[in-house]
């Protein structure tokens, strides 16, 4: 079964419109919450009038941040010495971004609540702006006017003086601006208290429901084991689920004060600036190489725009740009600084790739750039500086597990044929046809994470239980949204224990059924979930070995009988047949590849297509070749819609141009080429059945590739660097200066 | 959704009455439908025209085409001709397969597809109001303050091209010129699809290239996220020396 790919179990469900998201759920007597949002970016409340809104039909109860206990949004102190504002969980004097929440409804309709948020009087006195983050650090406006700078954290990796030999110097700016990450299904959060047994249910739209309920318990003050979290089908989160942001905590104190059920459902225009937008960042490079191309030292400087606030593992991400900030290329001089700063702005956070697709997208721009100085073809560039040996300590302190970058690049290049592909552009440039080519060598990090690295720990677990009929229930802590480990999980069962496929049910996201867990972020889930499933296989495996020794030699469905009989069951055995393990990985795992893209532009209307796009990944062994596939395409759709339309825009006031999906650009099945995959399978030393994860590859492999295939078809301009999105107007601008 | 009524309209003048009474009319669905899912607008009475017998209907006689308002996208773009060039490339296959050529009208947006078509066909509305059936052009309707029940539109055949360059955000016209002979229908580009009389005037005359570069003329070009004003009047002269093959 491994290595082979039989159909999603997830899709009939779901494609019969069979699915239960959070707002499919209904309770009777439910009540619905609906957030006043400031919509000032900067500003003191000067008046919050709710006489008005309260006396409208159906409203039930109205809270302000005044009115809440003055703890805090939850912040984890990932950087050392991070400044940590105060983010009470609604605005109580000022408000610092467009989308802060001001106040709550309750109602006995949504539309209801809708209409007591617009009776509301809410007046601001607008204060000065900071959007920009370099204007930020010039600390002339503060976002918080209690803290002294807009300077949140600095994160550095110091390299010591540069290396003495003499070498030629690139330097640039490069910008990797804010994308919505625009899950399919908005957040959403449904509470209900049973006040006799004291618990909480919660239901969450959620990538990580095991914290939530962690960090509920403690807003709550409530123990673990009174909180049951459960996130049920969630449609999408690419990161911006992995965090606990406030409005569960107060919906679920709304539902436990009013005696009855509440449900928020986010709306699409709150989504865009509510929800934690990825990305934003800018970096300064200076790369030093010698005259063939070798790479010796790379320093770096990022300017990250965290927003108004830090989320509670936000600040983790940009530090995972520097620490990648090698990629793929043994570059033994690196001098790395990352600072986060405020803005008036929606706060960013995780976004699939979380600091990786910066960090490749700097590198892979910048190693076309060292190419083009010096002459040498850009795929040389690379092979020249490529990491050959593994395992190899990063100066960044991470330690790559295994790879084999050339062996990705050359297969990207054949199977383009990059000889023809440059004969083929050189006659087109003489009749006025501009093609390029892009590649970008990517090396990520994945299966987040060992515990000694990740705060609060990054271990995984699962359990396996036999049943009496020999069906197998699998409970895993990791919370598949998507990634289809209902699939993979039960091809691992079905292959070690011989039981049909569908006789294995995966259990996931519910935190009474699985008490603990980590959940799925991060690449981790096949990673991790699929390692713990497998030790707890093996753990299980001892104790069928063992009784069907006793059985002299018995099969599996004897040893099912016997164990739950509990007859002929060896001296000191327990009955039953179920196992739990934890795994803690010792490294993360790297996987690797190579994307290439080839794109036409219209020389007179800048509109660009992209011809091929080639995607060559390792993500070590792999267990179904289907859903590997379906990964990498919706990481590409996900990149290439970066640089095609998607990212917020702000305008001078702090709001946003495009808030709705009537403006904001998201990328469509029509704007997508054909992808052409191919596989490695280099394995990972670090888990035993020697897997990578897949789920951030596309989204970091795509941008670079596209951006160099486009400016590559620019050459002959000598052409600024593009800024994503690339719309056909900037290119026309510079066809046109 | 908001409760509102709902009137499944029998005849034409039942529809009518109910839209000067404040009825808001249902065709396709496909722009009313998510306004209301967004509480973005608030209905007294939905008018549904589906059963209305009639609109649907597409007619051809020796010089034109006269199409019901009712008829889909997906349909005009089989028949084909210059309205279907304009019905294959608007919206998406969802969009196309419920929404309507009366639909579409109805909103009267600066960027729909299919005014740069009717403009340059020189083609008839036939609308309804309060007093009854009236004929208008094309300009006419885009400037009427009055609620119109579009029931359909005369197309006089013509040869001639449509095209564009769609946004890339939602796939609106970010500018979509219509050639025909004589005539230059321009939209997306100005605050409301408006014929290109200079540069048909500079056709007559043979100037090409004035033509190109007077496309704009006179109109308000509209600038926004997507494309600033200079880009998009250059996009449509573009497009219209790419339709004279320049």
């Amino acid at each position: 079964m491994i290595g082979t790919s039989p159909k999603r179990k997830e899709d009939p469900r779901l494609l019969r419109g069979q699915g239960q998201f959070v707002d499919d759920i209904r309770l009777p007597g439910i009540l619905h919450a609906v957030f006043l949002r400031s919509p000032a970016a900067h500003g003191r409340i000067l008046n919050l009038n709710l006489e008005a809104a309260r006396q409208l039909p159906g409203v039930v109860h109205i809270l302000t941040g005044a009115d809440l206990p003055p703890y805090p949004v939850p912040v984890a102190p990932a950087v050392e010495n991070m400044i940590i504002p105060h983010q009470p969980m609604m605005a109580v004097s000022k408000v610092h971004y467009v989308g802060e929440r001001v106040a709550v409804v309750v109602a006995r309709t949504r539309l209801q609540a809708l209409d007591a948020i617009r009776a509301i009087e809410l007046e601001i006195e607008p204060l000065p702006l900071v959007l920009e983050p370099f204007e930020a650090l010039n600390d002339e406006v503060l976002v918080h006017e209690d803290l002294e700078s807009n300077l949140a954290y600095t994160w550095a990796c110091p390299g010591g003086p540069p290396p003495e030999e003499e070498l030629e110097i690139e330097r640039v700016r490069l910008q990797v601006p804010r994308v919505a990450p625009a899950a399919l299904e908005t957040r959403a959060v449904l509470a209900s208290f049973n006040p006799g047994l004291e618990e909480m249910t919660v239901w969450c739209s959620h990538q990580r429901p095991h914290l939530l309920r962690d960090i509920l318990s403690r807003q709550l003050q409530l123990s673990e084991n009174r909180v049951r979290v459960i996130a049920p089908d969630v449609g999408g989160g690419f990161g911006s689920k992995v965090n606990v942001y406030g409005e569960e905590a107060i919906v679920a104190q709304l539902a436990r004060a009013l005696g009855a059920p509440i449900k928020w459902i986010e709306s699409r225009s709150e989504n865009f600036i509510a929800t934690s937008h990825g990305r934003g960042q800018t970096a300064d490079l200076e790369a030093r190489f010698t005259k063939d191309g070798k790479v010796r030292s790379l320093n770096c400087r990022i300017v990250v725009d965290l927003g108004a606030f830090h989320q509670f593992l936000s600040a983790a991400i940009p530090p995972l740009t520097g620490m990648m900030m090698s990629g793929p290329y043994a570059i033994e001089h690196l001098d790395i600084e990352v600072r986060g700063v405020f803005t008036h702005k929606t706060p960013t956070d995780a976004y699939r790739g979380a600091g990786k697709p910066e960090a490749t997208y700097y590198l892979e721009r910048l190693m076309d750039r060292i190419a083009r100085r010096l002459g040498i073809d850009p795929t040389e560039v690379r092979r020249r500086n490529f990491i050959e040996t593994f395992p190899y300590p990063v100066p960044t302190r991470l330690c790559y597990d295994s790879g084999n970058y050339p062996q990705c690049l050359d297969k990207a290049l054949e199977m383009v044929d990059y000889p023809h592909f440059r004969s083929l552009q050189k006659h087109a440039r003489d009749e006025g046809r501009l093609l390029g080519l892009g590649i970008c060598s990517y090396v990520e990090i994945a299966g987040v994470g060992p515990s000694f690295i990740i705060p609060g720990g990054g271990w995984e677990t699962a359990t396996v239980r036999v049943e009496r009929s020999g069906a197998v229930t699998v409970l895993t802590g990791i919370s598949p949204h998507g990634q289809g480990q209902q699939t993979t999980f039960s091809q691992m069962v079905s292959h070690r224990l011989g039981v049909p496929f569908d006789q294995v049910t995966v259990r996931h996201g519910d935190t009474a059924v699985v008490p603990q867990g980590t959940g799925t972020f991060g690449s981790r889930g096949t990673t991790l979930g699929g390692t713990a499933l497998l030790m707890a296989l093996d753990k299980l495996q001892v104790k069928i070995n063992a009784i069907s020794e006793a059985l002299g030699g018995a099969e599996f469905s004897q040893v099912v009988e016997a164990a739950f009989n509990a007859r002929g069951l060896p001296e000191g055995l327990e009955p039953g047949l179920e196992a739990t393990a934890y795994y803690d990985p010792s490294n993360f795992v790297f996987p690797f590849g190579t994307h290439l893209a080839t794109v036409e532009i219209d020389s007179r209307s800048g509109d660009w297509r992209v011809e091929r796009y080639i995607a060559v990944d390792d993500c070590g062994t792999i267990i179904n070749p289907k859903l590997v596939e379906g990964q990498v395409h919706g990481g590409v759709a996900q990149g290439l819609g970066q640089v095609w339309c998607e990212g917020p825009a702000y305008d001078s006031d702090g709001q946003l141009r495009n808030p709705n999906l009537a403006s904001y650009g998201l990328i469509r099945a029509h704007n997508m080429p054909t992808i052409e995959t191919a596989h490695f399978q280099t394995p990972s030393p670090v888990n035993p059945m020697g897997i990578k994860g897949v789920g951030e590859a596309g989204a970091v492999g795509c941008p670079p590739a596209i951006v160099n295939a486009l400016t590559d078809a620019l050459a002959h301009l000598d052409p600024p660097e593009l800024v994503m999105p690339v719309r056909p107007q900037q290119i026309w601008e510079i066809l046109n200066p | 959704m908001r409760p509102f009524g709902y009137l499944r309209a029998r005849t034409l003048e039942e529809a009518v009455e109910a839209m000067t009474e404040g009825g808001t009319l249902l065709a396709g669905g496909q722009s009313l439908i998510p306004q209301l899912k967004a509480d973005q607008i608030k209905v007294s009475r939905v008018v549904d025209l589906s059963g209305l017998s009639g609109l649907d209907s597409i007619e051809e006689d020796e010089t034109s085409f006269h199409i019901g308002a009712m008829v889909t996208h997906a349909r005009l773009a089989d028949v084909g001709g210059l309205l279907g060039q304009a019905a294959s490339v608007l919206g998406d296959i969802q969009v196309r397969n419920r929404g309507t050529l009366g639909g579409s009208l109805a909103h009267r947006d600066p960027r729909a597809d299919y005014y740069a078509v009717l403009l340059a066909c020189d083609a008839r509305l036939s609308v309804w109001d309060g007093d009854g059936q009236n004929t208008l052009s094309v300009e006419d309707y885009l400037h009427s303050p009055h609620s119109l029940l579009v029931e359909k539109v005369s197309v006089p055949k013509s040869d001639g091209h449509y095209r564009r360059l769609a946004d890339r955000a939602v796939g609106w016209a970010l500018a979509g010129v219509c050639l025909t002979e004589g005539r230059i229908g321009v939209t997306g580009v100005g605050d409301h699809p408006y014929r290109a009389r200079a540069s048909e005037e500079a056709l007559s005359r043979g100037q090409t290239q004035e033509a190109v570069d007077s496309i704009t003329h006179g109109a308000t070009v509209r600038d926004d996220l997507e494309a600033s004003a200079p880009y998009r009047a250059h996009m449509a002269g573009l497009i219209l020396s790419r339709l004279l093959d320049l």
